[in-house]
């Protein structure tokens, strides 16, 4: 693997198509066809749509329960440097330049660089999750993400024994990203999200590259974002360029705007209520306007979390 | 000055054409949920109970200080007549706002009256627009010609109510608000203006009753 910083020589936008740019080595072998069609599938996105269903991926496990609508998951979001409406995000962030793109990795590692995203997902075998996402507004989603395991990442860089917990930070290009331009935002750029080091590495943790068989469009965290099933969807940061691991307990974005709203934890808990909504129920999207709403399982229904919080109070650690 | 082209604001069909225009944004609304009911999320979204509840609720405060406004610019710009239309405003105000906590009721809590009482006892932004709410229907009320005059001197101090309602709105607004204070800035510099307004008002009444008063002595 590649961890020393690597400039990229002449912009892919120059010669190569960019959409081939970043799975340009993925091709190698294949027939000049399939480049050809790549080369083709032109759009904003850092890969081209087709990449993730020609570099294949394990499909993942069925559950018992409806996939959202394509629709309606890239078209309801919440990625607040596009604008807090939801629509907003879809409208956007088209505007965000997501090739080229690298990962910074710093803090307590052994092996800390500027990782450029092809060079992150070099040898890296792809899988298909389909995980619920339950936001902390109390309406949920399930969503079919394609990604790996944040510990294959994690196992690659080498935490040091003193590292406990990992910093994840969202791109901040304010030129590119007009929601961060309000002069009256509560909230301070760039997103921050962090981790216990125990918990990035459970099995179920991810870094999600796409969702739908597809490479993840720019609203829903292109090109490369966390996915943590069990956790309020603010947790989920989106567009990484930074993880860090750190000592102390990182200060992340939404904890610092209201820390009696928005814990560290964030774990989905139906027991303890938002100061301003109950979370006792969720409204599962797309929901009719009087249909009824489920009920909001602890965990968010992945109870194999649970050994993780042994000891912890959920209710002060909410 | 005599100013006989707004003599047509005191005819009748000059109320018809502020109700037409007033109910404009409701016919809009309810529009996109007949579409909606039939065809789930073509207008609305995946999320169609939080949207309704969000846009009844903005034009509840819109019509809310719209009512307010109606007699600043009376004043401002000398148009007496204009005032006539303040209670229509007022009245489709408090249309907006029953319409708002009905689809909070209906489309947010499906009828659960407990989540309702538990909602109304421990968060403070529901507690806000609830009281705002109650505190329109004797406003409601009194509306008419009839208990105006049966009320006399005390119907204006019962309607200053107005101006709780528009600060509690506000604060239902602000307490809503995450990540930007957007709205909040804009109604809250609104509602300044117009209360700015008032108090410069009362203050040049003042003035000029006590110089009425130093003339007379």
């Amino acid at each position: 693997m590649v961890l020393i910083k690597t400039k990229k020589e002449i912009p892919s936008s120059e010669i190569t198509p960019e959409a081939v740019y970043l799975s340009r080595r993925k091709f190698i072998g294949q027939s000049s066809a399939v480049v050809a069609a790549g080369a083709l599938a032109q759009s904003s996105l850092a890969l081209p749509e087709s990449w993730i269903e020609d570099q294949g991926y394990e499909p993942g496990e069925d559950i018992d329960e409806d996939i959202t609508p394509e629709k309606h998951a890239t078209n309801y979001n919440n990625f607040f440097e596009f604008g807090t409406d939801k629509k907003d995000p879809a409208k956007h962030a088209h505007q965000m330049t997501v090739d080229p793109w690298s990962v910074e990795i710093k803090g307590l590692v052994e092996k800390p660089g500027e990782l450029p995203l092809e060079d992150l997902l070099k040898d890296i075998d792809l899988e298909e999750r389909i995980y619920r996402l339950r936001c902390v507004e109390a309406w949920s989603m399930v969503i079919p993400w394609i990604g790996f395991p944040v510990k294959t990442v994690l196992d690659k860089v080498k935490p040091q024994s003193g590292a406990k917990y990992v910093k994840f930070t969202t791109l901040l290009r304010e030129s590119e990203m007009p929601g961060t331009k309000s002069r009256f935002s509560s909230i301070e750029y760039p997103y921050v999200e962090g981790l216990r080091l125990d918990e990035a590495n459970h099995p179920l943790a991810i870094f999600a590259i796409g969702m739908y068989g597809k490479v993840l469009p720019n609203q829903n965290g292109a090109p490369f974002r966390l996915v943590v099933p069990w956790k309020y969807g603010f947790k989920s940061i989106k567009s990484i360029v930074q993880i860090e691991l750190t000592r102390r307990q990182p200060r992340t974005t939404w904890n610092l705007s209201a820390p009696h709203e928005y814990g560290f934890y964030a774990n989905v808990n139906p027991e303890v209520d938002h100061p301003r909504w109950s979370q006792a129920t969720e409204r599962r999207l797309p929901q009719g306007l009087f249909a009824r709403s489920i009920e909001t399982k602890m965990f968010n229904g992945y109870d194999e979390v649970a050994s993780l919080y042994e000891g912890l109070n959920l209710k002060r650690n909410f | 000055m005599a100013r006989p082209r707004l003599s047509f604001l005191a005819t009748k069909p000059a109320k018809w054409i502020v109700g037409l225009l007033l109910v404009i944004p409701l016919l809009l609304l309810l529009n996109e949920v007949l579409i909606e009911l039939f065809d789930p999320g073509a207008r609305l979204g995946p999320n169609p109970g939080d949207v309704l509840v969000d846009r009844l609720g903005t034009w509840s405060i819109r019509f809310l200080y719209l009512t307010l406004l109606v007699s600043s610019i009376s004043r401002i710009f000398k148009i007496p007549v204009l005032v006539q239309h303040r209670r229509t405003c007022g009245l489709f105000a408090f249309t907006y706002v029953v319409l708002h906590f009905t689809a909070y009721l209906s489309a947010i809590l499906g009828f659960d009256f407990n989540t309702l009482l538990g909602d109304f006892s421990k968060r403070p932004y529901i507690i806000f627009g609830m009281i705002a709410l109650l505190l329109l229907i004797p406003l409601a009320i009194t509306s008419t010609r009839g208990w105006r005059k049966r009320l006399k001197l005390n119907w204006k101090r019962l309607h200053r109510l107005i101006y709780l309602i528009a600060v509690l709105a506000l604060i239902h607004l602000w307490m809503q608000e995450r990540s930007t204070y957007t709205d909040t800035v804009i109604y809250g510099s609104i509602l300044v203006l117009l209360f700015v307004e008032r108090i410069v008002h009362a203050i040049r009444q003042r003035l000029a009753r006590a110089n009425a008063a130093s003339a007379a002595s």
